[in-house]
């Protein structure tokens, strides 16, 4: 009897712990469903969940909740590394909560084609907005085969940063805004003659992928007319040899040693390592951030060099970050809303964190002295990222297949600059494989 | 026969509640463990962007192996596993059986020196992979420095930046984290062996090398295959180290097979392929620990 009685406890507890897993799963459905029209009736608001990495301030939100009682956005903050990424793809795929996700400088493209995201076209047909006046040359970011699937809203704009009290002291002109890729590997190779005994290089360009196309990009294509690999176009191969000449003068912080030291752009110029640095507009946020980059000296910045003299001048090299909605969002057109009123009405919260804002009908005269205040930038040199009449390009490849041939062109090209392959044999294997990969 | 029936009545009962103890962790091991084993073999089949749901899952046969076969990040990953297995399981033994003897004999402050040892694997991989980096940084890093000052190394070896250094950095780092667990488990087994027969070698004049060679290796058989097992088996799982210091570069100079399944389910999200690679994993890991399982029957006492 007794052991009867144990039996069917064991089995009563065994069918509990079984059961846990499925019978909270109803209650929860249940409860969703439950809370579907409830919410309606009472107005419950309608919670977005917003994931990014840069997140300006908290107020714009906060207002946007206040102005539209039945949403509630809540922002996640993820760290900013490199997998920020893989995180905010793997919360799209597991059906997650995410509402509103960033993809950012070029990343954007794969993800469209792959159906991650939710197409924007009814909302934008609906809202009635022209993406060409609104966004202009970034416009292109956010859509793939002509259907738009994220809005552009924080841009990335290269320039040189340059140390004002390194070249006052070197007694070294501050580099002007019309000067050729030759003027710029002069003004490093003086001011590395100048700083070599204290360790300080002329400049530094890190080691993404594709940063060593920045100024070739005015001139180099990466497919030919019959959508090959077109890596050796002689732009392409002008731009590597020059990196490869400017470490081996140690002009500038060779690729292996910041691959080793896992050096990066702002605490290396910041820290006053270098006395020029190729960085995008973000530069700018991070010179606003005293306590983590305490630096004390002048910087003044001017636009990329041109690639020669066949080129019209300013130049720059540019990308873009768009928002997105994941299409198994469960509240599209609540996340739609939030897009717009970011996109629309909080260029200057942008600009005031030290990024670069996408929506053109918001570029103010003051805009970049809201840009620039709280870094050492002077607003005229904070214009040059707000300037319509640069020349843009892009050193990522932006077409299908792009990430791929960016990916393989890393893989190999490192080689090179770390003096293991010669630059034949390196734009060799890089043809080879990508037209491997452009085959499949 | 009625007297019989009861029996098996009373087997069955007790049969029943024996199932019903084991059911839950049964549940538990079946959702967490058999599910997923059989659904990542399954995945090795198909094509699968988890980015399309379910709908994206196609089934494609043998495709993903047939692509392995010319695929220069797997077959590179295959090669490094096997050189980083073959060199980091001899070294890290070889080297602790030797430490083991030591720390069992004939050295000065035992408890200290055993905590040395035994400290890098308490560390975590991710800050020592990290300390790691910079000794072995190669402009002016102390190994480097050292090497050039006080050996007159015209070129020192460019370490982890360098395809033919890199590897062996990351052999290097291995061994010296993960030399000090296989140490203790040896020193423990050293230390429970019966004394006499040392003493009846001291007595027929075996000399310390002929002592350890036929009398302490021979009877510490077992563990040594077991800490060999061991060894091999993690030597095959090798990632965080490769994923924090080269990231598989330079080229695919220390790419693993770990590192490959990471870079294809998690870079490309091509899962199908990923799962596929795992397969060869566990296959390669199949085949090295039947191996050594047929020669630890053999050679063990």
């Amino acid at each position: 009897m007794k052991r009867r009685t144990m039996f069917m406890l064991c089995l009563a507890a065994a069918g509990a712990l079984a059961g846990c897993g499925s019978s909270a799963d109803s209650a929860g459905t249940q409860a969703s469903a439950d809370n579907a029209p409830a919410a309606e009736a009472s107005k419950e608001p309608v919670v977005i969940n917003y994931y990014d990495w840069d997140i300006p301030d908290q107020k714009f939100i906060d207002d946007f909740n206040a102005a539209n009682p039945d949403i509630k956005v809540v922002v996640h903050s993820i760290p900013a590394n490199g997998e920020r990424l893989t995180k905010l793809d793997i919360l799209a795929m597991s059906g997650g909560d995410m509402d509103v996700m960033p993809i950012s400088d070029g990343d954007q493209f794969t993800r469209f084609e792959s159906g991650m995201l939710a197409p924007l076209d009814e909302f934008i047909e609906r809202d009635g907005i022209d993406m060409e006046a609104s966004f202009g040359k970034y416009a292109i970011w956010g859509q793939l085969d002509g259907t738009y699937y994220g809005i552009p809203f924080r841009a990335t704009q290269s320039g040189v940063y340059y140390n004002k009290d390194m070249f006052d002291a070197a007694g070294v002109p501050y580099p002007s805004d019309d000067w050729t890729l030759e003027e710029y590997i002069e003004t490093a190779r003086k001011m590395a003659e100048w700083g070599k005994d204290d360790g300080i290089y002329g400049t530094y360009l890190h080691t993404y992928a594709n940063e060593w196309a920045t100024v070739a990009a005015q001139k180099g294509k990466w497919f030919t007319q019959d959508g090959k690999c077109n890596i050796k176009d002689p732009a392409w191969v002008k731009a590597l040899e020059t990196r490869k000449m400017l470490d081996d003068e140690n002009i500038q912080m060779p690729y292996g040693q910041i691959v080793a030291a896992k050096a990066v752009i702002n605490s290396s110029f910041l820290g006053g390592k270098e006395a020029m640095a190729n960085a995008g507009s973000w530069l700018v946020r991070d010179m606003k951030n005293k306590e983590k980059f305490p630096f004390d000296f002048e910087v003044g910045v001017a636009y990329l060099p041109r690639f020669d003299e066949t080129v019209e001048g300013p130049c720059s090299n540019y990308s873009a970050s768009v928002l997105g909605i994941p299409a198994n969002s469960q509240h599209k057109e609540e996340a739609w809303r939030f897009i717009k009123y970011y996109v629309e009405e909080c260029s200057d919260y942008i600009a005031a964190s030290g990024n670069l804002p996408t929506y053109l009908p918001a570029y103010t005269d003051d805009i970049a002295t809201i840009f620039c205040d709280g870094s050492p930038l002077s607003p005229e040199d904070g214009q040059k990222f707000f300037s319509d009449s640069v020349n843009l390009t892009t050193n990522k490849i932006i077409e299908s297949g792009g990430t791929e041939y960016m990916q393989i062109a890393k893989e190999e090209i490192e080689q090179y600059f770390n003096g293991e392959k010669t630059l034949e044999e390196t734009l060799d294997n890089v043809e080879r494989r990508v037209n491997e990969a452009l085959a499949e | 026969m009625k007297r019989k029936r009861k029996l098996t009545q009373i087997q069955l009962r007790e049969e029943r509640a024996g199932y019903a103890f084991l059911l839950p962790s049964l549940i538990g091991t079946t959702i967490f463990i058999i599910i997923p084993i059989v659904m990542s073999l399954l995945l090795g089949f198909t094509e699968w962007n988890p980015m399309k749901g379910l709908a994206g899952l196609e089934f494609v046969g043998m495709e993903n192996f047939k692509n392995i076969v010319d695929d220069e990040r797997v077959v590179s990953a295959l090669r490094n596993n096997l050189i980083y297995s073959f060199s980091y399981v001899p070294l890290t033994i070889s080297i602790a059986l030797v430490l083991a003897t030591f720390l069992n004999k004939y050295v000065f402050f035992k408890i200290p020196i055993r905590m040395m040892t035994f400290m890098p694997y308490i560390s975590s991989l991710v800050s020592v992979a990290t300390v790691w980096m910079v000794l072995l940084y190669p402009e002016s890093g102390p190994v480097n420095s050292i090497l050039t000052n006080v050996f007159h190394v015209a070129d020192p070896p460019k370490w982890f930046v360098s395809s033919q250094w890199a590897l062996i950095g990351i052999i290097m780092m291995s061994v010296w984290h993960d030399v000090g667990y296989y140490c203790i488990i040896l020193l423990a087994n050293m230390q429970g062996l019966p004394q006499e027969v040392y003493e009846s070698a001291a007595v027929d004049g075996a000399s310390p090398i002929q002592t350890f060679f036929r009398i302490t290796i021979p009877m510490m058989s077992s563990s040594l295959f077991f800490c060999i097992t061991l060894a091999t088996i993690n030597s095959f799982k090798i990632f965080d180290q490769v994923n924090i210091i080269t990231e598989g570069g330079p080229g695919f100079s220390t790419t693993v097979l770990v590192q490959a399944i990471y870079y294809y389910a998690f870079k490309e999200y091509k899962i199908g392929y990923a799962a596929a690679v795992a397969i060869v994993l566990f296959l390669v890991i199949f085949v090295f620990s039947t191996i050594l399982q047929k020669a630890e029957e053999k050679l063990t006492y």
